[in-house]
């Protein structure tokens, strides 16, 4: 199965030395710099802690806290990754830990426990097919649905998504490659030959 | 519907999945800035060799004068209450004043003391007056004299470190205070400082200094 690479997007908007001088100056106490840290990837992460939770005063939560410990880890932050990856990654982490925690983001993974997409009575009432992807992609567990979201909806590179969930790229690949499937199968019933 | 068929479709279905709105950036950033780690706020910053050395002589100088002062005191009580020896040396109690005397003494301890407490009222009298271009310069020195006396042995001491840890944050409220300040950043401040009765603390370790002398 092949699918054209989307396009790469910069997750690491500024050089590394770049990046380093200014968790330094956050490091130093300039406030100004804190802010343009955050500046430089709070889109990207609203957007992705949004994707992922679907709920607005949620995923401000979600960011606010991924700010919050990436300033109170920031000491540790050694450079060896790429600024934005470790911020994803501390994102992700919030956003995971949330998901296990609130019973709203909880749902299992279960292929067979897809019955209402496949019910006769569900695909006569919801013939669009566009909402039971939605449906079927939040039934997805977290390491498949992350890691679809992060490629399918939202466009990262599966080296971008390796360095964000600390994983080898063939990891990334191999848990884009089941999340499809999942949903290729869920969907199934309502697909036209 | 073939596999590629079907990721193409799918991908373009998924872009739907989920989409976020515009975010607060700056109401979100106003709650993260609240819970900013206090080495984010206001890191202390690595002073340059030749001041750390400076610094650390003036320190030196500091604590001697102070370890001397104790010492007279401490010969005095020894020839003049010769039976009460023991109780003068030995006592845990004069020890540890005898290192909180050394930490807080010597005139470099007094003229900070002094010209924290100057400009802390003088921020307390006179709110919003924007033209006072050098209170942010006097405070940024004040808090680099603070920096080192919390990192001096006169840091050591719990009372003398609470004292300046919370002169440090008030001197760096100062600080950041914009040029243009309003009543609302100097309220911040006053309720910082009424919060951590700063002041009366501050007069009453003045006071105690002098006594001292």
């Amino acid at each position: 199965m092949t699918h054209p690479e989307p396009a790469p997007l910069i997750l690491n908007p500024g050089s590394r030395g770049n990046e380093l001088a200014l968790v330094a100056r956050v490091l130093g106490g300039d406030r100004t710099a804190a802010r343009e840290l955050y500046d430089a990837h709070v889109d990207r992460v609203f957007r992705l802690a949004y994707r992922l939770c679907g709920d607005q005063q949620q995923a401000r939560e979600l960011v606010q806290d991924a700010f919050i410990r990436v300033f109170e880890q920031l000491k540790h932050f050694r450079g060896e990754a790429a600024l934005s990856s470790w911020v994803h990654r501390v994102t992700l982490s919030v956003v995971s830990n949330a998901r296990r925690r609130d019973a709203r983001f909880h749902r299992e993974t279960d292929i067979d426990a897809a019955g209402p997409l496949a019910d006769e009575r569900v695909r006569d009432a919801d013939p669009d097919l566009k909402s039971r992807l939605h449906e079927a992609i939040n039934t997805l567990t977290d390491i498949y649905r992350t890691t679809f979201v992060m490629h399918d909806v939202e466009g990262y590179t599966h080296i971008e998504i390796a360095a964000a969930l600390g994983v080898a790229v063939g990891t990334s690949k191999s848990r884009l490659s089941i999340a499809r499937a999942q949903l290729r199968q869920m969907l199934s019933p309502f697909m036209k030959e | 519907m073939q596999d590629d068929q079907f990721d193409s479709w799918l991908r373009n279905a998924a872009s739907t999945f989920n989409t976020p709105p515009v975010p607060d950036v700056d109401g979100m950033w106003a709650n993260i800035e609240q819970h900013l780690p206090s080495g984010v706020v206001a890191e202390r910053p690595k002073a340059p060799w030749w001041a750390t050395q400076w610094l650390r002589a003036a320190a030196l100088l500091t604590i001697g004068v102070g370890l001397g002062r104790v010492s007279v005191v401490r010969s005095t009580a020894l020839t003049a209450h010769a039976t009460t020896v023991q109780v003068a040396t030995a006592g845990p109690a004069t020890a540890d004043e005898a290192s909180r005397l050394s930490s807080l003494s010597g005139p470099a301890t007094d003229e900070y003391l002094g010209q924290t407490v100057a400009l802390l009222a003088s921020l307390q009298n006179d709110a919003t007056n924007s033209r006072n271009d050098g209170l942010a310069a006097r405070a940024s020195a004040l808090l680099s004299t603070t920096r080192f006396l919390l990192d001096a042995p006169a840091g050591d001491d719990p009372r003398v470190r609470a004292l300046l840890e919370d002169l440090e944050l008030v001197l760096v409220q100062v600080v950041q205070m914009p040029a243009t300040r309003s009543a609302t950043d100097v309220d911040h401040i006053h309720q910082a400082m009424t919060e951590r009765d700063v002041m009366p603390r501050l007069r009453t370790a003045v006071a105690n200094i002098n006594s001292a002398d």
